[in-house]
């Protein structure tokens, strides 16, 4: 009998995960308001010769604003308003502005980005093939660019999640190996969020 | 037929096929800088070739907005750009703050010569650098730029260059470009370049209205962003059509317009349309003639010498009307005969016009000789036809004379209160000539065309959304040849250090981070070369060990001594079109440009100083220097010019006073309206001195027609300087009508002086009723 209950429940939680479809992982990912989550940053690069890790907080506010403010191990702010890309390092004072070229790698990943959290299944298809797997622990969403020879835009996004959830791991994959993983934690949403960005761009787009 | 008929068919066909020689075969020239500008020495007149058909000429700046203030899309941009490439004649399309190219050139063509490049003062760069904290601080910037966004670009320099010297130089030139870049600008600007020369305005108001066809056609096709987009453009090729379009439609506007007032004129004063058409066919045949031959001598005409010189018409035209008034006056078997009396005084009117062309011709604008010898052909052709073709041509036409013409009147009140009125004009000429330290020379050029102001502001506009770099003002470096050039170049950089470390100047752009002179490469190499030790790698590798690098990956130097960077393989790479703006080279000699952004003009002269050719330039400053050069010449020739006339005057009547006495209406006329001028206040300029040599010319053709009294009837002389004078005014006022204020400015100065000079003649030149022969 015991047996028997195993099994119903077993069947109802994966008919739970089973719901987990390519669409509405989409849609659960798209935000209604402006959202902040905090991240956990492993990075194994090539010529590091150790694990690098950093702590901080993405902001974003749709459809075209996507801040990172990295905390540790030193304040860094990056940040993206329409085809504009900021960067500021306070320690070292140095801040950069420039406008995002289609070609570039950053340009290329921020496009990923922007067509995840906005749900654009359509031009993630054009861009990268899509392939979406479940099992009954989370759900992986693996973007591996379109023919694409340029080594510095041929980076592969991976995004995991818990069943029914939105994404808690984001990773990185670059062809010459280089590796960057996020472990992601929703952390606010809405009014404030949107006040602390204003405050962020507002030093981002102040002159030197 | 007749032997007048048959002068008359001749005639008419000859003119015919000189009309359709001059049509096919003649080049004209619309170029309006080719006209004034031509330079005083030899880096000035490559420039000025430069400014009127190099690269600069030929781009075309492309601002791309909307009417909501935003930015427009990338990919709108894109898609406009590509479409662009494609409009036949256009060699390239670029964003105006493109790095792209400047960042693909650093990973393909000028990593590999880091060690030569590396520095333009490498014992300070490498003194800073090699010391263990140096090589600390490095490998921890080593660090962060892996980190940061440009991680893709710095991993690939940094295994080839660990020590990133590669990017040194770049670093600083983004830097520089982000200093003075503006904020966020809801504009996309494009540069488009052009095979034809700014210039050459047939094929570059092609390309414009193509560009704006594809323009329309693409924001109605797709529109991304739902914006209103709008194209706004500005460049040499923009300001050259404009001002052609304007010129063209005065000149049709003149044409049409002065035909019909001197047609008007003509049946008013000879009751006769066929004396119009003969005039008109001698007029046609005075100009096509100098068309011809100006051509023939320059190779082609340009647009300006052309509406001066046509000008000029309205002397040519006195030689017949003088002839015709005076032949109309008698029997028709006269007639010929009383041409060959006014002979010897028109051709002395000829010559003395002559001089005062000539004089001009020397003023040093590249477009006045063209002018000379329009002219001259012109005052040739006219008395020649005039002697020997015109008699035959008015053979049909009925006597008329007016005894009682009001000009009469004029006469007889001068002649009875001469003393009373030489007084007041002498008096006038006393008060002109005290005024004329008042006179002030127009300092701008840019003012002689106010009706292209808001093409100025546009530019102004546009440029405003770019660099803030001054457009008009840099640094001219120049040698005999290249290598010289960058080394000298490179000692101008160090200067404009220090000027900006002073604060005096902004920013500059120069020819480096893209390329060294070839010695000052060698140099770098073989300092790095010599100091690159095994110690020094050892501290490097701990370096980056502190910092968690791979030493595996980063701890060898690959910097062998290799060859040079030389600047063809610059110039023929992609970032070659950012650099052709900056260099011209010449067999002869080279000339590097560098570009500045706000400065203290004098503290950058001052350090200059002592540098030989190199010059802080301001094109501005360049063409008012020349027209002030010009002005002055000018000045100087005209007066040279009236001592020639005078002198002629005098050996044709062996009386100093008497010469004085018939060239008096001319020089009082000008003295007056000089005087005139400088009580205004307004600025005089080139333009003014050639309305006041053709018043000279003129004026003194009056003087001596007055003077010579030819058939001994001062009522007969009187009334054609009258009518010729009437014709001139007729002609100069029709100028008064157009868009162009220049031209303006010479009709107002030309009227009024002509009509002086007319008034004075018989107030100046004194008249001896008694040797008036009776009236036939």
């Amino acid at each position: 009998m015991r047996i028997l209950f195993c099994l119903f429940f077993a069947f109802l939680s994966f008919s739970t995960f089973a719901k987990d479809t390519l669409e509405n992982v989409m849609a659960r990912m798209k935000p209604a308001q402006a959202i902040s989550i905090n991240y956990q940053e492993i990075r194994k690069l090539g010529l590091l010769s150790e694990t690098w890790k950093g702590t901080g907080t993405f902001y974003a506010v749709l459809p075209d604003v996507m801040l990172k403010e990295q905390q540790s191990p030193e304040k860094e702010i990056m940040g993206i308003k329409g085809a504009q890309l900021y960067y500021y390092h306070p320690g070292n004072d140095q801040k950069h502005q420039a406008e995002l070229e289609d070609e570039d790698a950053v340009s290329f990943q921020v496009a990923a980005f922007k067509g995840l959290m906005n749900g654009d299944l359509a031009f993630l298809k054009n861009r990268y093939s899509l392939d979406f797997k479940t099992t009954n622990k989370d759900w992986q969403l693996r973007l591996t660019p379109r023919q694409n020879t340029d080594s510095e835009t041929n980076t592969t996004v991976i995004m995991r999640g818990l069943p029914e959830q939105v994404a808690n791991k984001l990773e990185l994959l670059l062809a010459d190996g280089d590796r960057t993983e996020y472990t992601l934690t929703p952390s606010t949403q809405g009014a404030a969020v949107k006040t602390k960005v204003q405050q962020l761009l507002t030093l981002l787009e102040a002159p030197e | 037929m007749t032997h007048s008929g048959k002068i008359k068919g001749v005639f008419l066909l000859v003119l015919s096929a000189l009309v359709l020689l001059a049509v096919t075969t003649t080049h004209f020239k619309t170029d309006i800088s080719a006209f004034f500008i031509a330079g005083d020495n030899a880096e000035e007149i490559l420039l000025a070739s430069e400014i009127q058909s190099g690269t600069l000429s030929r781009r075309t700046i492309l601002s791309i907005g909307s009417l909501e203030k935003k930015p427009p899309s990338q990919s709108f941009v894109k898609q406009f750009s590509q479409s662009l490439k494609a409009i036949p004649g256009v060699t390239d399309v670029w964003k105006a703050d493109e790095t792209r190219d400047a960042v693909k050139a650093l990973e393909t063509l000028h990593l590999p010569y880091a060690a030569q490049l590396y520095s333009r003062n490498p014992e300070a760069e490498l003194n800073t650098l090699f010391n263990p904290q140096g090589l600390v601080d490095r490998a921890a910037g080593l660090k962060q730029a892996l980190l940061s966004p440009q991680a893709a670009i710095v991993k690939k320099v940094a295994l080839h260059d660990p020590l990133l010297l590669a990017l040194n130089g770049f670093k600083s030139q983004f830097a520089s470009l982000q200093a003075t870049q503006k904020t966020v600008q809801p504009y996309a600007n494009l540069i488009l370049e052009t095979t034809y020369s700014g210039m050459d305005v047939p094929e570059q108001t092609r390309i414009q209205k193509e560009i704006q066809r594809l323009f329309a056609e693409q924001t109605k096709a797709s529109n991304p962003d739902g914006l209103s987009y709008q194209l706004e453009m500005t460049g040499v090729p923009i300001f050259a059509a404009a001002t052609q379009n304007m010129i063209q439609a005065d000149v049709q506007f003149i044409s049409t317009f002065s035909t019909v007032v001197l047609a008007v004129l003509f049946f008013w004063i000879f009751r006769s349309f066929s004396v119009f058409f003969w005039v008109s066919c001698l007029l046609v045949a005075v100009l096509t003639v100098s068309v011809l031959v100006t051509d023939l001598l320059f190779g082609s005409i340009h647009g300006i010498a052309m509406a001066i010189g046509g000008t000029l018409a309205g002397i040519c035209v006195d030689y017949p009307l003088h002839a015709l008034v005076h032949a109309q006056a008698v029997e028709s078997q006269y007639r010929a005969k009383a041409i060959i009396s006014l002979w010897p005084g028109m051709l002395l009117g000829g010559v003395t016009t002559l001089i005062g062309y000539l004089a001009l011709s020397f003023s040093g604008y590249p477009g006045f000789q063209q002018v000379a010898v329009f002219a001259a052909t012109g005052i040739l052709v006219a008395l020649l036809l005039t002697r020997y073709v015109l008699p035959h041509l008015i053979t049909g036409i009925t006597k008329t004379y007016n005894h009682e013409h009001f000009t009469l009147v004029w006469i007889k009140f001068c002649t009875r209160f001469r003393p009373a009125l030489l007084s007041i004009v002498l008096v006038l000429a006393g008060i002109s000539a005290y005024t004329l330290s008042e006179l002030h020379w127009l300092e701008d050029l840019q003012q002689l065309t106010p009706e292209l102001d808001y093409l100025k502001v546009k530019d102004a506009e546009i440029r405003s959304r770019m660099l803030s770099i001054e457009p008009g003002r840099f640094v001219l470096v120049s040698a005999g040849d290249t290598e010289s050039a960058l080394q000298k170049a490179e000692q101008v950089y160090q200067r404009l250090d220090q000027v900006k470390a002073k604060g005096e100047l902004g920013e500059y752009f120069g020819l480096y981070p893209w390329i060294l002179s070839q010695q000052q490469q060698s140099y770098n190499a073989q300092l790095l070369t010599q100091q690159l030790t095994p110690s020094l790698l050892k501290q490097w590798q701990t370096a980056l060990l502190t910092n968690g690098l791979s030493v595996e990956h980063l701890g060898q130097f690959h910097y062998a001594a290799k060859q040079n960077l030389s600047l063809q393989q610059v110039l023929q790479s992609p970032i070659g079109h950012l650099l052709d703006n900056q260099i011209i080279i010449k067999p002869e000699q080279t000339l590097i440009i560098i570009w500045l952004t706000e400065h203290q003009p004098e503290a950058l002269q001052s350090a200059l100083a002592d540098l030989p050719h190199v010059q802080y330039f301001s094109q501005r400053d360049l063409l008012n220097k020349l027209s002030v050069s010009y002005q002055k010449r000018s000045q100087l020739l005209l007066l040279l010019g009236l001592s020639a006339i005078l002198l002629v005057l005098f050996i044709r009547y062996r009386s100093l006073w008497k010469a004085l006495e018939t060239l008096a209406p001319a020089l009082l006329s000008m003295l007056i309206l000089l005087g005139i001028w400088a009580l205004s206040g307004m600025p005089l300029s080139f333009l003014h001195l050639v309305g006041f040599l053709m018043v000279i010319a003129i004026c003194t053709d009056y003087g001596i027609f007055y003077q010579e009294n030819p058939d001994g009837n001062i009522r007969l002389t009187y009334q054609s300087i009258f009518v010729s004078m009437l014709t001139n005014i007729g002609a100069f006022g029709c100028l008064n009508f157009v868009n162009t204020s220049t031209l303006k400015t010479l009709a107002l100065c030309v009227m009024y002086g002509l009509i002086l000079g007319f008034l004075l003649c018989p107030i100046m030149i004194k008249h001896d009723w008694k040797q008036d022969q009776p009236e036939s």
